[in-house]
């Protein structure tokens, strides 16, 4: 019987540019547009400066570019800190697995720049076959991350980039199954590190590992051909269900492709799980023309016994604080907006925030309530004035702003980037053009290039 | 306390180190080196040294173990990474001693079962173990340690199903590598989670399940771990550790001039010596234990060159792999010591062998007949320096 890996490795290898949708070659460019912004923002954070220096330290080779930062190291180095600036302030985008494209984007960028280039859709169709695996794993594999444990960005992360990278490294069959068990042995990153520093790294682990592992791979390693459905395999280990389930995740590759349907551009640099309240009381704020001073209380109804965002009622620093509801529902009615200058660390201090926290009440529902299993539609909010008067609103998930249903308009997305970048690039909207129409590159390192 | 800040507080502040576990950790060094000269490795740029180095160490599959794993392969390459070109040759064996006790007391306390769990101990532990012992030799703060622990927590991992693949070495340079750059980043500021080992979503959740110990007992364990002076086994032949007296007892018996079948009993069912039957690799073959008691009958030892199935040795091993037969208990079996019974008779299981100059003249002489005269030399100058 042919192995899981080998069937995964051949959809990767097999798949034409013209396979994937221009539906979701669209999405893709769009996430990837998304993603350089916020990279070029997150660089400039504590602890991605922190890795960068790492690397910076480290020296190696002149492979790969930092970007935005002027520095050429090794392309393990160079997808280590790119990814963890990309994940750096929870701004990237999110979908299918946690947050694909911060390890999946810089894994790919340093593949082409040790290949010696590659074209634009050469990168958008590799990165669209990786997607696939990664997503179909963790969704139809209904994996839960805050059961097992191991955060799903650096988990399917490690899988989806490694398979976008042997596929633009040319690695043949045999190879990329070396490749996947390689990736699937690095695949780790607690859940409990959400909140800190480490959550970013994890991105950062998950795109080196990634183009490890298919490096390795491409110069001889070998690992067990059935390391998903093998004993103590990925499968075993990381969810402990039957390999059964395996059979349709595999079939499931690119019939059809699930990046249209699956990616989301976040509006706000925090958990994802704080998105659809947010969009709530903003919707509320402006519809009755409200002010912090106005607000008593805001209850967030819904919120799941393993929601991450109900981690820190006390944030201690500005990562805590995309972590909790309190902070950046409370912060959100205090300063009108929130962005990333708002998760400073010393805003978690201001007297004026921590007064806020006390006015916002999470509503867990309890293990046994028949609503949990709509974990994923959102959270309804309600608003009461200090006069006794409550609003209530409710901006579903799957409708959020930025979502596949209610993509943003292309003003609000190169306005986001421009933003973004503008915090390492004195002209941001030179780098507009190079990397708005990827699909169309002829050579991404041009892109890359004029943002070293 | 919780439980991370007492290993913190451990790493920081130890009690006074044990003249045997210093000497250990000075016999480990030396091993390590050693077994590094029968390694190999896939250079990629811009991996970091400790990676390398630890691949090498562990690849030969003739390197030092610890309860939890590979020991030595993992902790001497973090060590030397961050000690940089002047090491303080004291501390250095104190911190392994640490990193040694804190990978012990996590996988004691946590009652680790790596066949059921799944994750190699080495990549879990060696983690942990390597962070825990760079903290210490760099000299960290019990906030710092606390952050380093947080950090490596994200940077264990390892399948078992990849054992007995080119990975399994691999899973030692991930290890050491990972438990360098936890502490790195630690010594500069960065943050983890300050309750890693406990929290739920934890270390302690993800590998042993909700229920774990107190700080209190974590601390008793770490105690014990550091002053017990014998967390390291050397190992003799280049084989699974379980597999070791026995390869011992038989060459023993071989100078009886016993003859006839070999029956081994007492093996449990998850056993990793056991985890190939008949094998088509060196890697896989160091796991077989059917394969090393052939190899040895036919050799009178466990060999590098015996270990790879297409040599002259090992295609004998493979004719005489009929002659071993290995009784793994079921599961509701009752744990037993591993037996062996040599034409039919029971063979003495003598004590592990800890002589590093046992091992490695027999290794030279190995080598030395197989037409390689450098290596020797390198090893010789290494069990001088």
């Amino acid at each position: 019987m042919t192995s899981i890996a080998r069937r995964i490795a051949e959809f990767v290898l097999g798949a034409t540019d013209d396979d994937v949708p221009a539906a979701d070659r669209a999405a893709i460019e769009m996430s990837c547009f998304d993603l350089v912004g916020v990279v070029l923002a997150g660089r400039t954070s504590r602890h991605a400066q922190m890795v960068e220096g790492l690397v910076r330290a480290d020296g190696g080779p002149a492979e790969c570019t930092v970007l935005g930062a002027g520095l050429r190291v090794p392309g393990i180095s160079a997808a280590l800190s790119n990814a963890t600036s990309a994940h750096a302030d929870d701004f990237d985008d999110m979908g299918g697995y946690g947050h694909p494209s911060a390890p999946l984007l810089p894994a790919l960028l340093a593949a082409a720049e040790l290949r010696g280039g590659a074209s634009g859709a050469e990168l958008v169709t590799a990165y669209a076959v990786g997607f696939e695996v990664g997503a179909a794993l963790c969704q139809l594999g209904h994996y839960d991350q805050y059961v097992r444990c191991f955060h799903s960005t650096p988990v399917f992360g490690t899988l989806a980039g490694v398979c976008a990278v042997a596929r633009l490294l040319g690695l043949d069959t045999d190879r990329t199954v070396a490749a996947l068990a390689t990736a699937a042995t690095f695949a780790s990153g607690l859940g409990r590190n959400s909140g800190t520093m480490v959550k970013p790294l994890h991105a950062g682990q998950g795109a080196a590992n990634a183009l490890l592992a298919a490096l390795l791979a491409r110069d001889g390693v070998s690992g067990a051909e059935t390391v998903f459905e093998g004993r103590g395999g990925f499968w075993e280990n990381l969810y402990g269900t039957s390999v059964s389930a395996l059979d349709p995740i595999v079939e499931s590759l690119g019939n059809p492709y699930r990046s249209a349907r699956s990616l989301f551009i976040k509006g706000f640099p925090c958990c994802g799980s704080n998105q659809s309240a947010l969009y709530g009381v903003r919707e509320i704020v402006a519809r009755e023309g409200l002010t912090a001073a106005d607000v008593a209380e805001v209850v967030v109804h819904r919120m799941n016994e393993t929601s991450p965002v109900l981690r820190y009622p006390a944030p201690a620093y500005g990562l805590n604080g995309k972590f909790s509801i309190q902070f950046t529902v409370g912060s959100l009615l205090l300063h009108g907006r929130l962005g990333i200058d708002e998760f400073a660390d010393a805003n978690t201090q201001d007297p004026a925030v921590r007064d806020m926290l006390g006015r916002v009440r999470p509503e867990s529902l309890s293990r046994w309530d028949s609503r949990n299993a709509g974990k994923s539609a959102g959270n309804p909010v309600t608003v009461v004035t200090t006069d006794g008067r409550g609003f209530d609103a409710f901006v579903r998930r799957p409708e959020m702003p930025g979502s596949p249903r209610t993509p943003l308009a292309e003003e609000a997305l190169v306005a986001k980037f421009t933003a973004n970048a503008a915090r390492s690039s004195t002209d941001p909207q030179s780098l507009v053009g190079p990397w708005r129409h990827l699909d169309a590159l002829a050579d991404v390192r041009e892109a890359i290039e004029v943002t070293a | 306390m919780s439980a991370t800040r007492a290993v913190a507080e451990f790493v920081c502040s130890p009690p006074v180190m044990p003249t045997d576990s210093l000497a250990a950790a000075l016999r480990s060094r030396t091993d390590t080196a050693c077994a590094a000269l029968l390694g190999s490795a896939v250079a990629v740029p811009g991996l970091p040294p400790a990676w390398t180095d630890a691949v090498w160490a562990r690849s030969a599959g003739i390197d030092d173990v610890a309860v939890w794993g590979a020991a030595g392969a993992v902790l001497w390459p973090a060590l030397t990474a961050v000690a940089g070109d002047a090491p303080a040759e004291d501390r250095l064996a104190e911190a392994f001693c640490v990193g040694v006790a804190v990978g012990e007391a996590l996988w004691r306390s946590g009652r680790y079962r790596e066949a059921d769990r799944g994750f190699d101990g080495t990549s879990v532990f060696g983690t942990m173990a390597a962070a825990a012992a760079c903290a210490r030799y760099l000299g960290l703060s019990v906030d710092e340690v606390v952050a380093a622990l947080g950090i490596a927590g994200s940077g264990t991992g390892g399948l078992i199903a990849n054992l007995g693949t080119d990975l399994e070495p691999v899973h030692a340079g991930f290890a050491a590598s990972n438990g360098v750059r936890a502490a790195r980043l630690a010594s500069v500021g960065f943050l983890g989670a300050p309750d890693i080992l406990e929290a739920r979503q934890g270390f302690a959740e993800a590998y042993f399940g909700p229920n774990w110990v107190t700080a209190d007992e974590l601390s008793a364990e770490l105690a014990h771990a550091l002053t017990s002076g014998d967390g390291v086994r050397l190992r003799q032949y280049p084989c699974h550790v379980e597999g070791q007296t026995l390869v011992a007892a038989l060459i023993d018996a071989a100078h009886e001039h016993l003859i006839g079948d070999i029956e081994v009993t007492g093996i449990g069912p998850t056993s990793g010596a056991a985890r190939f039957d008949v094998p088509t690799t060196a890697a896989e073959a160091r796991a077989s234990l059917r394969y090393v008691l052939a190899l040895t009958l036919v050799h009178g030892t466990v060999s590098q060159a015996g270990l790879d199935p297409t040599s002259v040795d090992g295609k004998a091993a493979l004719g005489a792999i009929d002659r071993v037969r290995v009784d793994v208990l079921s599961r509701w079996d009752l744990p037993q010591e591993p037996g062996l019974i040599f034409g039919g008779r029971p063979v003495r299981i003598p004590a592990p062998d800890d002589s590093l100059t046992t091992k490695w003249r027999r290794v030279c002489a190995e080598l030395a007949e197989a037409g390689d005269d450098d290596t020797p030399a390198e090893i010789a100058g290494a069990l001088a320096g």
